[in-house]
């Protein structure tokens, strides 16, 4: 499986903030692109969400384009943004209830990557009264409903204790064992160090960066 | 893995659970709503009954009223007479009739002159004396003075056609005993053809096309309930999360399935609530048996009569809130915008002030804005009658339209630029 973005472009109110962006990743990869605040690390990833429409460029999972075909990207994506996009008024188990059917919940709850996430302890819990850590992993588990092979993953241990932030990084290391796909912004030096491959992005250009432990020399790239 | 279309129910059905955790907050924030408004329609009726029982005219009638067909014509004239709400006629002697007037219990008197009604029996118009003060020159005092004019000639007419039936009867030896009764009848059937002022005139009330004033203020009142009720969902419908959004979309639900899914629960929740709130004031209502004046009696069938037209005008002003809540952010922001919007449109279709001191063009625009259509939908369906194409269309329209608006604003709120 390869996932393969060529030429990306998109622009805000005529500011550019994707400038022919080209990266690739192959099974059982999990690739790093990193950058400061505002570079476009998160346009990025809605635009392969398929959240945004980008202006120009190709996506394509083995081949086949996944760009604007929704149900494709369904289907192979899933997608945690920035922050915990749920239902904060409702339990863990209702947010669950949005993406998962009963039968899969119960079963990914038992064995599968809610069970590696650790939400069965609190499923019944209304979610504004969780955690941070605990609504991110909540929030993670929302998104790969349906064990989609490619993960996009927004600063997913942004403002988390170790322990939570080892819970994530485990369910990630066990999704590039298994095959998958993950692509994560980050500024965190534990996410970054899992990952096999590094971009940086700065105005809108993304470019290759090879990462070999020196935070100091990441900092003087971005 | 839900389907799109599974996991849009699925939304909606949470969003719906959302707004239904507000029940408590809700009802309280309803039943206050409610209370004010009833205040207020309360107050509107009282005062309406306090001023016409005001401007109720006292006529004394005085001076030979013994004549039994005479006496008959008068009790024709208050009993069968439409104004019998508005005008009265006690008979009294012209002294007492002289006392009262002076110290302004009755607006005047009239005085039937001895032998006037032998005069009648002959044939001749004799004088009725109306007294009253000097500068009466109001609109009232001139409906006295006609009505007066109007009843002495129709009085005179009806006896010479009494008096001239008995003396042909007499002359052929029917008694007087045998003749009375019809006789009398006669005499009321007459004056009550004469005066009967559905014949003579009509009544235009201010209400709106077809509903009665009360209903009408009524409508108004229950159309500016129903725009600020979006105030109860304050709290979920303003909590607007923007990276719950991408990542619905993300996930299948786009903004249009998102705004219908949301849209389709704040209905449901607005319709369960006024269900409760019509089953509370219906219960109220048929337990303390309240009533208003003229007819209207707030009864729990009254209650429900009204609650039946209302599903359409909760469609419309639901469009209107959801679009308010989706186009404003924060609760104070929210809350302000609701409250501000019923209250314009309200005042600008009528619902707080009557239309008819707006001029023309604004009345016109009123018909086509949201409240003028949900007031007179409301107005015409809870008087019976089936409700005109306008208001529907109009409605409709509106339901499109702030829906469609709604839908492009989450959608911008989906893909408009942000940090990262």
């Amino acid at each position: 499986m390869i996932l393969e973005v060529r030429s990306l472009k998109k622009s805000f109110r005529g500011k550019k903030v994707l400038r022919d962006v080209s990266f690739s990743a192959g099974s059982g990869s999990v690739v790093g692109i990193l950058g400061e605040n505002g570079s476009g690390k998160s346009t990025l990833l809605s635009i392969l969400a398929g959240v945004l429409a980008a202006d120009g460029g190709t996506c394509t999972l083995d081949g086949e384009d996944i760009l604007g075909v929704r149900s494709a990207v369904r289907r192979s994506i899933g997608y945690a943004p920035q922050g915990t996009p749920l239902l904060e008024e409702l339990t863990a188990r209702d947010n669950l209830l949005l993406h998962y059917d009963r039968a899969e919940m119960e079963k990914e709850l038992k064995d599968g990557v809610l069970a590696t996430l650790g939400i069965d302890g609190f499923l019944k819990t209304t979610v504004s009264k969780l955690s941070g850590g605990m609504k991110k992993r909540l929030s993670v588990g929302c998104s790969v409903a349906g064990r989609p092979p490619v993960l996009l993953l927004d600063e997913p241990c942004a403002a988390l204790d170790l322990s939570c932030k080892a819970n994530i990084l485990d369910f990630i290391d066990a999704h590039r064992k298994g095959g998958g796909i993950a692509v994560l912004t980050s500024h965190d030096q534990t996410e970054i160090a899992i990952c096999d491959k590094w971009y940086i992005m700065k105005d809108g250009v993304l470019r290759e960066y090879v990462y070999d432990g020196d935070i100091g020399k990441l900092v003087s790239e971005l | 893995m839900r389907t799109r279309g599974r996991k849009t129910a699925v939304y909606s059905l949470l969003t719906a659970k959302r707004y239904f955790r507000l029940i408590p907050f809700s009802l309280v924030i309803t039943i206050l709503l409610a209370a004010v408004l009833g205040v207020v329609l309360s107050n509107v009726f009282g005062e309406r009954e306090g001023a016409e029982e005001n401007r109720m005219v006292s006529i004394a009638v005085a001076g030979d009223v013994n004549d039994s067909y005479l006496k008959v014509a008068l009790e024709a004239v208050k009993e069968y007479d439409m104004t019998r709400y508005s005008m009265s006629f006690p008979i009294m002697t012209e002294e007492e009739a002289k006392e009262q007037f002076k110290n302004s219990k009755i607006t005047g008197y009239i005085v039937i002159p001895e032998g006037y009604m032998k005069a009648a029996r002959a044939g001749t118009v004799g004088t009725i004396n109306f007294v009253t003060t000097s500068g009466a020159q109001s609109l009232s005092s001139r409906y006295v003075a006609e009505m007066i004019r109007t009843i002495s000639e129709m009085v005179v007419a009806s006896q010479k056609a009494t008096y001239g039936y008995e003396g042909f009867a007499l002359d052929r030896g029917v008694t007087f005993e045998e003749l009375k009764p019809a006789a009398q009848m006669g005499v009321v059937k007459f004056i009550n053809a004469l005066v009967n002022r559905d014949l003579l005139f009509s009544v235009n009330e201010t209400g709106v096309s077809g509903a009665s004033t009360d209903d009408s203020i009524v409508a108004g009142i229950l159309t500016v309930f129903l725009f600020l009720w979006g105030i109860t969902c304050c709290t979920v419908a303003t909590r607007k999360d923007g990276r719950l959004f991408r990542s619905l979309s993300a996930n299948g639900v786009g903004a249009a399935r998102q705004t219908l899914a949301e849209y389709a629960a704040y209905l449901l929740f607005f319709l369960a609530s006024v269900a409760v709130i019509t089953a509370l004031v219906a219960a109220a209502f048929s337990i303390f048996n309240f009533s208003l004046h003229g007819g209207i009696a707030l009864t729990g069938k009254e209650a429900l009569r009204f609650a039946l037209c209302l599903p359409f005008p909760i469609l419309v002003a639901s469009s209107v809130q959801f679009f308010i809540y989706e186009a404003t952010s924060g609760i104070t922001g929210g809350v302000l915008a609701q409250f501000l919007t019923a209250m314009l449109l309200g005042l600008a279709t009528g619902c707080l002030y009557p239309p008819y001191f707006f001029p023309k063009t604004v009345q016109k625009i009123g018909e086509f804005l949201p409240t003028g259509a949900v007031r007179r939908f409301i107005g015409e369906s809870s008087s019976g009658k089936s409700p005109s194409a306008t208001p529907i269309i109009v409605g409709v329209c509106c339901v499109v339209l702030f829906t469609a608006l709604s839908i492009i604003i989450r959608r911008a709120k989906i893909t408009g630029e942000r940090e990262g």
